[in-house]
């Protein structure tokens, strides 16, 4: 794993994972829980289209931060595969708050309060 | 004629692959050519019947060397050195195979490398055309 | 009725992702779309627009597929990916019967006798041990596939990446124990020029004998891996069509 958890090369990058990591902190999801979740996080300002949250999801799950599961079979009689957060996956979702909480206060300082 | 035969038995097999790469080339070219060659994966393995010929056929080129050369180096192991001028010609012999699995080999990556590009332009334009 | 099967069904056709990583993704985007599509109608939107909105959510876009193109295609994923569609045409599968059986019938004149792996000394071991392993777990997975039936998501490709490099390690290992002999056996003759006829052909015997051994032993195990990863692909393609439910006019 990375030193720091946010990599400020990749921001939107490093943003995508904080927000579909905060989603699972408050529980197991299906895919499509996680593309409704990220969009009222970020009070509609971010939205995963086109595919986009696959790979952030099949990514973190081969680093072993979240782990994926497939449910039982749900009303089409079609299995859905459902996300949670790891032990692991928690404390490095906690770091990543972290570091965005450093930069936010970083940023903060740079562009100054509104006058 | 007189190298196909001094190859031996294992020159069978590659030529075999040799004539099949035709009709195989051929199909791909028409399929292309008609535009009936299915876009991105489907169509890149398609396609990856030419370099995986050329590389069977090169792996036969070298097992007809190596056992040739083993049988004619393992009799003279065995009774010596009659005649060293024989088993340089021998060995010679023993490399038809190999430069013929090589030469099968090259032509399929060559034919193989030039549809590609043909495919994947193609492939392009068809995204292009959608968009 | 399944509203995504065309799309499902190009997709399935043109993601370049190796089995089981493809098979994975399109049930996974079949169950958001319906998921998100039945949220959309519950909601009061039409069919069409609940539709489009799960598409524009789900239908992954050229630079999505490139990046789970990234994270899932190992090496070895695709090259079994690769030689596994190598053995889904018909003509093509007889042409790899029939070389193979006359490949083997020439080859066969050199290991008549065993004094063939007397002459390549220990490395052919090492190298026929390589290829047993493969030929073995051939044999296990031929027995689970086509007897015992066992069609299970989970074991249908377990142990299939090690017996394809079991399967290949010989051909490697022969043609370097090949290439050594060949560098020592020059230094010989280099060193012992007026005996260089006699000394030269001694000196190549070990090396030719394992490297024949080595391709002889490859052509034998990959039979069998093409057997077997053919068997386990076509499986692969039937289960995610039957769980996509794709009918016969959308492929």
């Amino acid at each position: 794993m990375a030193r720091n958890a946010l990599d400020l090369s990749n921001l939107s990058k490093s943003m995508n994972e904080l927000l579909v990591l905060s989603s699972l902190v408050s529980g197991p999801r299906h895919g499509y829980q996680l593309a409704l979740d990220v969009e009222e996080l970020s009070g509609g300002l971010i939205t995963l289209k086109h595919g986009t949250l696959y790979p952030i999801l099949h990514k973190l799950e081969r680093q072993k931060l979240i782990s994926g599961s497939w449910s039982a079979k749900g009303g089409k009689g079609r299995r859905r595969r459902a996300y949670e957060l790891t032990e692991t996956g928690r404390d490095y979702a906690d770091r990543l708050r972290a570091e965005w909480r450093g930069l936010m206060v970083c940023l903060g300082g740079i562009v100054g309060e509104e006058t | 004629m007189q190298l196909f035969m001094m190859g031996g038995v294992f020159m069978f097999p590659l030529t075999l692959i040799a004539l099949a790469l035709v009709p195989i080339t051929i199909r791909l070219v028409w399929k292309l050519t008609n535009n009936t060659l299915e876009a991105g994966r489907i169509g890149e393995i398609s396609l990856q019947a030419l370099p995986f010929w050329g590389v069977v056929s090169l792996l036969i080129g070298f097992l007809g060397q190596a056992s040739g050369i083993y049988k004619g180096l393992g009799a003279i192991a065995e009774f010596g050195v009659v005649n060293p001028e024989a088993v340089y010609i021998g060995l010679r012999e023993s490399m038809v195979t190999t430069m013929y699995g090589l030469e099968i080999c090259i032509v399929a990556m060559f034919v193989w490398g030039m549809l590609r590009i043909w495919h994947t332009w193609r492939t392009r334009q068809a995204m292009a055309a959608t968009a | 009725m399944n509203e995504f099967g065309t799309i499902l069904s190009r997709l399935e056709r043109e993601l370049p992702l190796p089995q089981p990583a493809r098979a994975r993704v399109l049930l996974e985007v079949a169950a958001d779309l319906e998921a998100f599509f039945e949220l959309a109608r519950r909601q009061g939107r039409s069919e069409a627009e609940a539709q489009r909105l799960a598409l524009e959510t789900f239908g992954p876009s050229s630079d999505a597929v490139a990046a789970l193109v990234d994270v899932h295609g190992s090496t070895a994923a695709r090259l079994m990916e690769v030689l596994a569609g190598r053995s889904a045409g018909l003509l093509e599968r007889g042409l790899l019967f029939v070389v193979a059986v006359i490949v083997l019938f020439a080859a066969a004149p050199a290991f008549v006798d065993t004094r063939i792996f007397h002459d390549a000394g220990p490395a052919a071991w090492v190298v026929s041990a390589f290829a047993v392993l493969a030929v073995f777990i051939g044999l296990v997975k031929i027995y689970l596939l086509f007897l015992k039936r066992d069609h299970r998501p989970r074991q249908l490709r377990f142990g299939l990446e090690a017996m394809l490099w079991f399967t290949i390690a010989p051909a490697f290992l022969g043609f370097a124990v090949f290439l050594m002999d060949a560098f020592d056996a020059i230094g010989v003759v280099a060193a012992n020029w007026p005996d260089a006829g006699g000394l030269l052909g001694a000196c190549l015997v070990r090396g030719h004998a394992v490297l024949a051994i080595a391709l002889a032993e490859t052509l034998v195990a990959s039979i069998f891996w093409f057997v077997v990863n053919g068997r386990v692909a076509r499986i692969e393609e039937q289960n995610a069509e039957i769980l996509l439910e794709l009918k016969g006019d959308e492929r």
